[in-house]
């Protein structure tokens, strides 16, 4: 019979009984996992209740569970802050541009690794391995950006992270699961590597990239410290970048920083905080659940030989 | 075969890696020749000027490119008020906005590194160190020849304290100026009026009086609404400010809490060990133990959650508070509007000497011009003629009559605040380069006339108890110090706060002064001894010259 069995067609009498055990283990695991979501939800959850209520009520602290004072002024603030419209510029045009070409360089080098007939390829592997364990530091990429004439632009947001090792390793191995008379019959019919790679192995690897780009996008969206390395002009600074600033515009952080006179009037609200962790985190976790179900079969990818 | 060529083709590539990254040494040597000629042609420039004739800045032809750091106040580009010192004095300015407390100072060594991104002004806090080396290397211009000739910054300096130039100045000359000087004294006594009203209390004047304050406050219900939920003092977490009335009021009022001090024979102690420290250590901890302080002043609280949260009745807190533009007061009134916060006299303790904490006289902050400003006599020059005082008012307020409004009682009504929402939106630039010389006269108009009485006060009622805090010039010499004061810091911070938490006694005192000379403390104490004692000869020969 097609489809799936419905649970509650089985009689009572046939069903598999769990015993006291598997019962407790279950009631501890929603209970377990109940409690690690709460953990992880709930600091999100708070920053948006503080970023709908009102100045004077999170001045006092105290919010819990629901906004106090609920308004939307804040949010209004923030959006007509230009900072936050020019960090927005910047993430996107860095985090699209980042997530095309890398997933594009990616890609292409993962394809040709993944051929045993690529000249040097054992050697040109393990020079991507290389750069996984070692890396030459901040001063010496600092000084790469700089004698590439890269300093304060956004170049320099994109390029150095545009490949990463571990996802050409992920896609590598990928293509290497792809079956060889795929590929020749491909060329008995007249196609040439281009082609093959195109039209064969980007749609059967649709999930690999879907993951490899989420990735690639996350972590250029998250990216901050390459704003501080390279950028001097805060019109390119980057959301995150722009978020850090005022996150850390606090009297502790001041404090830490080794600043003991009066700066108050200079200190970030907390409402204005909170929405603009909120405005630099929602686009991402709208993108997010498009990708998700790539993400579930990307993640075994690499981890099962066909 | 085919394995071994594939070893001496890599073999290669990593030789040849290795040697890509010799070609930075001769760039290395190019770039450091490069800011030493840059660094004798200012010098030199320097030495020319300092002969002719005072720089026009209003009058200049030339537009010169100045490259800008800063980190508070207003960070975005192309904002009125720097379009208006664009036009005013013929400049070309590019804003370099430090990206926040916690990175500015990565970001400041990489600017200072790099000769090609060095800015022309460079600003900077706390790194002692790295100016040092900025210095030796000769990446700053040594400003003392132009601060004889534009003097609007120099005379602000020097009414308010001649040794503030003192602190900013090096043996061979003046390389950095002081960006920010705080008040002498920026803190205050402050009282629930309110609840002493409800309680028929006067206001306290010793610090006996205070703490029969405190506990009527705790325990006699002052704000009339049948809970207990009052506190007699309350403030900054974790702070040792929060207990200053006692500190000042134990003893001979020499128990700092973070300072060396002098003693009445000419030597010197760590503050925190001396008797004075162990009485008002003992005093608070009795208090806290009678839960008439809040219970969170332990813990690294925020100060102004805590002020606008309220609760208690006594603080030690800031002058500012008092202005009634202040935010975290504002909200605070919003939720008690019967409240009323005053601030008082402070207590007299032990000694009937009663002083409030003073402030250090050397600035928090520096800014310096480097070796690649292309004029920098003309950049002081601008500079200074932003110091004056009317530039000043200018490009900190703004425009009278549109962001503050000045009354014919000589008082101001600030319109648009530095800090509002509108100052960004409408990229009007107020505060603007706000850590880069600020007055704190007359012309700092946000400051309410009772405000500015409070801190002349509280600047003349701190003198007594600066005159015995040492101040150390150049943080860098104190190398023993360096070493263990981290360690002496810990065990000053563990003893302190377990003993006003409750979690360990008095009676330990003399363990912990052992754990502190074994962690090098009388080392310490001998070292600061030697330098100190310089520095006041110094300090002694620099004024009499000033």
């Amino acid at each position: 019979m097609a489809g799936k069995t419905e649970v509650n067609s089985i009689p009572k009498s046939n069903r598999i009984k769990r015993s006291k055990a598997e019962w407790l283990f279950a009631i501890f695991n929603y209970l377990f996992f109940i409690f690690v979501t709460l953990m992880v939800v709930y600091p999100f959850w708070h920053v948006i209740m503080t970023s709908l209520s009102s100045v004077e009520a999170t001045a006092k602290g105290g919010i819990f569970l629901w906004p106090k004072g609920f308004n939307l002024d804040t949010y209004g603030k923030v959006f007509k802050n230009a900072q936050i419209w020019s960090g927005y510029f910047t993430t996107i045009i860095v985090t699209l541009t980042g997530t095309a070409l890398g997933t594009l360089f990616t890609a292409t080098t993962a394809y040709a690794l993944s051929k045993k007939r690529l000249p040097f390829g054992g050697i040109l592997m393990l020079l991507v391995l290389f750069t996984m364990i070692f890396n030459g530091g901040m001063i010496p990429n600092y000084l790469l950006i700089k004698n590439l004439n890269l300093l304060n632009t956004r170049w320099a947001l994109i390029l150095p992270g545009l490949v990463s090792a571990y996802n050409v390793i992920i896609m590598k191995s990928f293509f290497q699961s792809i079956p060889d008379s795929l590929e020749e019959s491909a060329r008995i019919d007249g196609a040439n590597d281009v082609i093959i790679f195109i039209k064969i192995a980007i749609p059967l690897s649709k999930a690999t990239v879907a993951v490899i780009a989420l990735f690639t996008a996350v972590g250029y969206w998250n990216d901050f410290f390459s704003t501080v390395l390279y950028i001097n002009d805060s019109t390119k600074w980057a959301l995150q970048a722009v978020l850090r600033y005022m996150l850390t515009n606090t009297n502790q952080a001041m404090q830490a920083a080794g600043v003991s006179v009066i700066s108050a009037s200079n200190v970030t609200a907390a409402t204005i905080k909170s929405a603009s962790v909120v405005v630099a985190t929602v686009p991402i976790l709208i993108v997010y659940p498009f990708l998700q179900k790539y993400f579930v079969q990307g993640v075994m990818v690499g981890g099962v030989k066909g | 075969m085919k394995k071994k060529s594939a070893l001496i083709l890599a073999a290669g590539m990593m030789a040849a890696a290795l040697l890509a990254g010799c070609g930075d040494a001769g760039s290395k040597e190019v770039s450091n020749n490069t800011s030493k000629e840059i660094s004798s042609e200012a010098d030199a420039s320097g030495e020319a000027a300092a002969s002719s004739e005072l720089i026009d800045v209003l009058n200049q032809e030339d537009t010169m490119s100045m490259a800008i750091v800063c980190l508070q106040g207003h960070t975005q580009p192309d904002s009125s008020t720097e379009k208006w010192m664009e036009e005013r004095y013929n400049i070309d300015i590019t804003v370099i906005a430090l990206p926040g407390w916690t990175d500015a100072k990565a970001k400041i060594q990489l600017l200072m590194a790099d000769e090609k991104a060095r800015p022309d002004i460079i600003w900077w806090w706390d790194m002692d160190a790295d100016f040092a080396q900025w210095k030796d290397a000769g990446l700053l211009v040594d400003v003392s020849v132009y601060m004889n000739k534009y003097t609007n910054m120099v005379d602000y300096y020097n009414a308010q304290d001649p040794a503030i130039l003192f602190f900013a100045s090096s043996a061979d000359g003046i390389y950095r100026i002081p960006g920010d000087v705080s008040e002498p004294c920026c803190e205050t006594l402050l009282i629930r009026q309110d609840w002493l009203d409800n309680l028929n209390l006067e206001v306290p004047t010793t610090l006996d009086e205070l703490e029969d304050v405190l506990y009527a406050f705790t325990y006699d219900d002052p704000d009339g609404n049948g809970i207990d939920d009052t506190y007699g003092l309350g403030g900054d977490g974790y702070d040792f400010r929060s207990f200053w009335p006692w500190i000042q009021g134990a003893g001979t009022g020499r128990g700092h809490y973070d300072k060396f001090v002098m003693n009445e024979d000419g030597s010197y102690t760590m503050g925190a060990a001396t008797d004075d420290a162990k009485i008002w250590l003992e005093r608070v901890s009795k208090l806290y133990a009678d839960g008439v302080i809040t219970p969170n002043i332990t813990q690294d609280t925020d100060r102004d959650e805590e002020m606008a949260n309220g609760g208690f009745g006594v603080t030690y807190s800031w002058i500012t508070y008092n202005n009634p533009s202040n935010a975290i007061m504002t909200s605070f009134y919003a939720s008690n509007p019967d409240a009323k916060w005053v601030p008082v006299d402070m207590v007299a303790g032990d000694n009937g000497n009663p002083q409030e904490d003073a402030a250090t006289v050397a600035a928090w902050c520096y800014f310096g011009i480097t070796t690649n400003c292309s004029n920098p006599e003309r950049a002081y020059a601008i500079w200074d003629d932003m110091a004056a005082p009317e530039n000043y008012v200018r490009k900190r307020f703004g425009i009278e009559g549109e962001h503050y409004i000045a009354n014919a009682d000589g008082t101001y009504e600030i319109v648009i605040a530095g800090d509002s929402n509108e100052n960004s939106e409408q990229n009007i630039g107020l505060k603007l380069f706000q850590d880069l010389f600020s007055r704190k006269d007359e012309c700092n108009i946000e400051n309410t006339t009772a405000t500015s009485a409070l801190f002349e006060k509280a600047k003349e009622n701190s003198r007594d108890i600066y005159s015995i805090m040492i101040e150390k010039k150049d943080p860098n010499a104190y190398v023993i110090g360096n070493e263990y004061g981290t360690d002496i810091g810990d065990i000053k911070l563990a003893y302190f706060w377990s003993v006003i938490g409750g979690t360990d006694t008095i009676d330990n005192w003399d363990k912990y002064i052992s754990d502190l000379k074994a962690a090098g403390l009388e080392e310490v104490t001998a070292e600061l001894t030697e330098i100190y004692n310089k520095q006041l000869e110094e300090k002694a020969m620099y004024l009499s010259v000033e």
